[in-house]
């Protein structure tokens, strides 16, 4: 009996220094200043410490019993408090209050262990060889915490999994201890039923830490989720709000329900109606659906070819009833195509040439995209057009990003091509701009669709006027070797964020 | 930590007398459970051994050349021409004879496959290199370089005012960066927390650079050339090469640790050797032997391929198809009044043949020619670096390491790793293949060859992860796969003295004119347009002869 709680001295020490490192460096992951951090950390947790030992006092009676309840106790908040820190850091704007009301309530309930454990084995050893005994203890399961923890646990584990863990092992303290005690309390079983059950809690907890990981980061949306994916290229995430369904990509806006027509038929609209009675249509990008859908409102049209690289995007817009109501069945539809490719692999080897191209690629926010604007996808894009075919590009906002804007049409213009600016204003996206392009100048007098939510001859007219804030503003031109389009749109964006 | 009623008398028999063995045992408990579950936990954790393989360059072919070989006499061969090795050298000299309308050449190769250095890897995941891996814009007198790429589709015009190449051979951005002080710059001349002398000094050390870069000599020639037989031969520039380039630094007042560490990082990535045993010659050529320019970029570029300089050898490989016999190892050649008489081991009917030649151009290295020719072909300073290249394959991580075309790590022990699928059209790849190159320099060339022969895959792998481990903290638990490829002598090392002390420039020809050399080693410098320099002057004097 001894034996096993000097045993369960090491095991507690070892676990209440876990506590506060991984309360440390938790703290220097979220907030930097790892100095400040380890510092207050450990002082307040020392602190606590000691209130905890003054506390111990206070208690008279049944100190095994509340021993094992303190194991319990301690076991359930050390061991959720990464887990609960880590959740909260996003939601909460007092964090630090939190982050000390933890490391304070750890610091105590460790405080409260080793007098209450001493007090159990007074009656055991000499009082000098007890002291002697405990503290050795104590400080070699110190040691070990400390060597264990930057070599094994943080690096293995991490610091959700290693407060768990520990969290678990002082609940198997409480266990064992409960289990040397030989008399018949009618508090037993109650106590072990807790302690049974806050085992399970952790080690539940423990079990889903990578579901929880995930689940965190879907709590970053302000509607709730109706889909959440992962594919090899990006997470997908579909929310539900009162209003209007949204699609996010990676974590960034693509669309919401509200107001996505006047985004798609700007998009479409012009391009497909200056067109003479476009035949066949590429889309690139625009796994949503949404841009084919807009194409299938044109008579004329026989065969759309949509290329998009991720396969679980087309799928879930073929599939889910939800999605496929947003956008009519389009990628199902028998004169559209899906194609899952890399645009810039496919253009390079396909020999079809296109009466109209409508490119919907996400914002240049990275270097594996802003490759998809650089001069040379342009030239290879120029391949698949005819001189009359018309083409048209997202180009993010003209607003929020001028220079990133007018960095895609000096690009499209330095390669050859005739680009006619235009924007429109996307309530859920704000100003947003596209360039119309051809090999030959074309007129852009068109006659838009009788039943236009939103494009309509006048509309048309007003998007081609620039106001100073965004005008024509003179940029490099997007090659492979510069990729400079991504550093304005990194730059540019960056001051709205 | 104390709720007790602690009294004197109690304190007075504190005492470890009292129970010591019974303290021990505790004690020696703790610490054994302690170190049982940390091993145990530890054991548990660990990662199984990184799979992938240690290989390179045919070491024990190469050594057939000292234990004489295969004695069953095998098949008797004549070739007009018969070119030994199939590196950059001996393929420039075939495509350039195949060029020019003679077929009448076979060009024998020690080992399975063509391409020597420039060597690449087929993964199932893509291609990548082995050695050399990229050409810098060429010079307008490097006329072969030119050519080649003209043929290759990689040039497309030329002009007085840069010519324009295919950009999609033209390396990527974003190109180059530094990790230094814990983290990433952009670019590899470090500029994170210099101070503004230290700025100055660098500044001014590059206006030197760029004033050798367009000097010329009293011989109407630029002072630094590529191919470097063209550089000038007056005496003021060739001097340099009497000392070190760390001397030259010293002597003109270049003291700072930051340039220091680049202008050793530089000659290590050119010379594979390190900055206080390259001449200043060849150091200062690194930053101005080089003046090629592309019309549409300003910064200096570099042509590169997934596959490195392997795609030059694909082209080369494919325009020689039926000239190229590979597993054949030269092991003697000899000049007698008739012809050219060789000794070859054919390793797949692990035969001896002999082979006859009106001529031979001679285009393996030539610490390999001593032993097949003699002696008196090989420069005294004569001496090669070893190096270690690491294919690295990595699952996509969660988190981006936004990994650039070139990345170094300042002070770190390799030069740095490239991305090899950088250069793909691609925006999305499944795994990246990162080739870390490893210079192993930390004693002589011939300790480190001997060291690197006795260290073992498990050994390489955990030195090139501590590596990566730096640079992207987390970054092993994505390796797939790690190969190491070992280069007993990678490349040629620019000594002082080796590039103009006099015995280099005498042995590039040999004395019967029936032999020809042709290798980069002849330069001094281990570099793609070197050894097609040499080769393609081999097959002009061939042609010029028939």
């Amino acid at each position: 009996m001894e034996f096993i709680l000097l045993f369960s001295v090491a095991v507690i020490a070892t676990c209440g220094l876990v506590y506060e490192l991984v309360a440390g460096a938790l703290a220097s992951y979220l907030l930097g200043d790892s100095i400040t951090q380890f510092s207050l950390i450990i002082g307040i947790y020392l602190f606590s410490m000691g209130i905890g030992s003054w506390f111990s006092k206070y208690i008279k009676k049944n100190v095994m019993m509340k021993f094992i309840q303190i194991e319990f106790i301690v076991g359930l908040i050390g061991g959720l408090s990464a887990t609960v820190l880590f959740f909260s850091f996003e939601f909460i704007s007092h964090f630090r209050l939190l982050l000390f009301t933890f490391v304070s309530m750890t610091g105590i309930l460790v405080g409260l262990e080793i007098p209450l454990l001493m007090r159990i084995l007074k009656d055991r050893y000499e009082f000098s060889d007890l002291v002697s005994k405990v503290f050795t203890v104590d400080y070699i399961g110190a040691l070990f915490a400390s060597i264990l923890f930057p070599l094994v646990l943080a690096p293995y584990l991490g610091l959700v999994r290693t407060s768990l863990l520990f969290g678990i092992f002082n609940v198997a303290v409480g266990l064992l201890t409960l289990s040397l005690i030989k008399e018949n309390y009618p508090w037993k079983r109650a106590l072990k039923g807790t302690g049974i059950g806050v085992a399970l809690v952790l080690v539940i907890t423990f079990a889903l830490s990578n579901k929880l990981t995930q689940f965190a980061e879907t709590l970053n949306y302000k509607d709730q989720i109706v889909f959440a994916d992962k594919s090899p290229y990006q997470k997908i995430v579909l929310t539900q709000g009162d209003k209007d369904l949204r699609l996010f990509l990676n974590g960034n806006l693509q669309f919401s329900s509200v107001d996505e027509y006047r985004y798609h038929e700007a998009l479409v609209h012009p391009a497909m109606a200056l067109g003479d009675n476009p035949k066949n249509v590429l889309v690139l990008g625009g796994g949503d659906g949404l841009a084919v859908r807009e194409i299938l409102r044109f008579p004329s049209v026989e065969k759309v070819t949509l290329v998009d690289l991720d396969p679980l995007m087309t799928k879930i817009f073929s599939t889910n009833e939800t999605l496929m109501k947003l956008n009519e069945k389009a990628l199902v539809h028998s004169k559209v195509k899906v194609v899952n490719a890399d645009a810039f692999v496919w253009l390079r080897e396909t020999k079809e040439l296109f009466d109209v191209v409508i490119i919907d690629f996400p914002d240049p926010s990275n270097y594996s995209l802003g490759k998809l604007y650089t001069t040379r996808f342009f030239t290879l894009l120029g391949k698949v057009m005819k001189d009359e075919t018309k083409a048209v590009i997202q180009s993010t906002s003209p607003l929020y990003a001028r220079k990133s804007y007018w960095c895609v049409g000096n690009t499209l213009k330095y390669v050859g091509f005739q680009i006619n600016p235009f924007h429109v204003y996307v309530p859920s996206f704000g100003e947003w701009g596209y360039f119309l392009f051809s090999k030959k100048q074309f007129d852009l007098d068109f006659r838009p669709l009788d039943n236009a939510k939103f494009l309509t001859k006048s509309v048309w007219d007003s998007m081609f006027v620039f106001p100073p804030d965004m005008e024509y503003t003179e940029t490099e031109i997007n090659r492979l070797n510069n990729q400079i389009l991504v550093r304005y749109f990194e730059d540019e964006w960056s001051r709205y964020n | 930590m104390s709720g007790q009623d602690i009294t004197d008398e109690k304190f007075d028999s504190l005492s470890l007398e009292t129970d010591r063995r019974g303290f021990l045992k505790i004690a020696v408990g703790a610490i054994a459970l302690g170190a049982a579950s940390y091993t145990g936990l530890k054991a548990f954790l660990k990662p199984s051994p990184i799979p992938g393989v240690l290989e390179g360059a045919s070491f024990k072919r190469g050594h057939t050349l000292l234990s004489g070989g295969f004695k069953v006499p095998g098949k008797r061969h004549h070739k007009k021409i018969v070119i030994v090795g199939g590196g950059m050298a001996g393929l420039h000299a075939g495509w350039w004879l195949k060029r020019n309308g003679f077929n009448d050449f076979v060009i024998l190769e020690l080992e399975d496959e063509v391409g020597g250095k420039s060597r690449f890897k087929k993964h199932h995941s893509g291609e990548s290199p082995l050695g050399a891996h990229y050409l810098p814009l060429p010079n307008q007198e490097a006329h072969h370089t030119i050519e080649l790429l003209k043929e290759m589709g990689v040039l497309l015009s030329e002009s007085e005012k840069g010519s324009v190449f295919d950009e999609d051979y033209l390396s990527f951005a974003p190109r180059e960066r530094l990790f230094i002080h814990g983290r990433w710059q952009d670019g590899i001349v470090p500029n994170n927390g210099l101070s503004d002398n230290e700025i100055k000094e660098m500044e001014n050390f590059f206006k030197r650079m760029e004033n050798f870069k367009w000097a010329k000599g009293n011989d109407g020639r630029y002072a630094f050339s590529i191919p470097m037989d063209l550089s000038s031969r007056d005496k003021q520039f060739l001097k340099l090469d009497q000392v070190t380039m760390k001397e030259w630094m010293v002597s003109e007042g270049f003291s700072n640790e930051y340039l220091n560490w680049y202008v050793n990082y530089c000659t290590l990535d050119d010379f594979g050797t390190t900055f206080d045993q390259t001449s200043a010659w060849a150091g200062i050529h690194y930053f101005a032997g080089r003046r090629g320019k592309n019309k549409n970029s300003e910064e200096e570029m570099v042509l590169t391929w997934p596959e490195g300089n392997g795609r030059i050898i694909k082209h080369l490989r494919d325009k020689l198809i039926g000239h190229i016999e590979t597993g054949k190892i030269v092991k003697k050649v000899r000049a007698d009044k008739n012809e050219v008489l060789l000794l070859v081991d054919d390793q797949k009917t692990s035969t001896e043949e002999k082979w006859s030649a009106e001529k031979v151009i001679y285009s393996a290295p030539r610490f390999i020619a001593k032993h097949v020719i003699g002696e008196e072909v090989v420069p005294e300073q004569l001496d090669y670096s070893p190096w270690m290249v690491s294919n690295i394959i990595i699952r996509k991580p969660d988190f981006n390491p936004n990994f650039y075309w070139d990345n170094v790590n300042y002070h770190g022990r390799s030069i740095g790793y490239i991305n090899a699928n950088h250069m793909n059209l691609k925006s999305h790849e499944d795994k990246y293949i990162l080739t870390m190159y490893w210079p192993l320099v930390s004693g002589s060339p011939l300790e480190e060859r001997r060291k690197a022969l006795t260290k073992t895959h498990a050994e390489w792998s955990k030195m090139v992860i501590e590596e990566m481990e730096t640079m992207h903290p987390g970054i092993s638990e994505f390796v797939e796969s790690l190969d190491i490829w070992l280069w007993g002598h990678a490349m040629v090392r620019p000594v002082p003295g080796y590039i103009w002390g006099g015995d280099r420039e005498r042995k590039v020809q040999s004395k019967d004119s029936r032999i020809l050399f042709a290798h980069s080693d002849m330069s001094g410098m281990s570099i793609c347009e070197e050894a097609g320099y040499w080769g393609v002057k081999a097959a002009e004097e061939i042609l010029r002869q028939s």
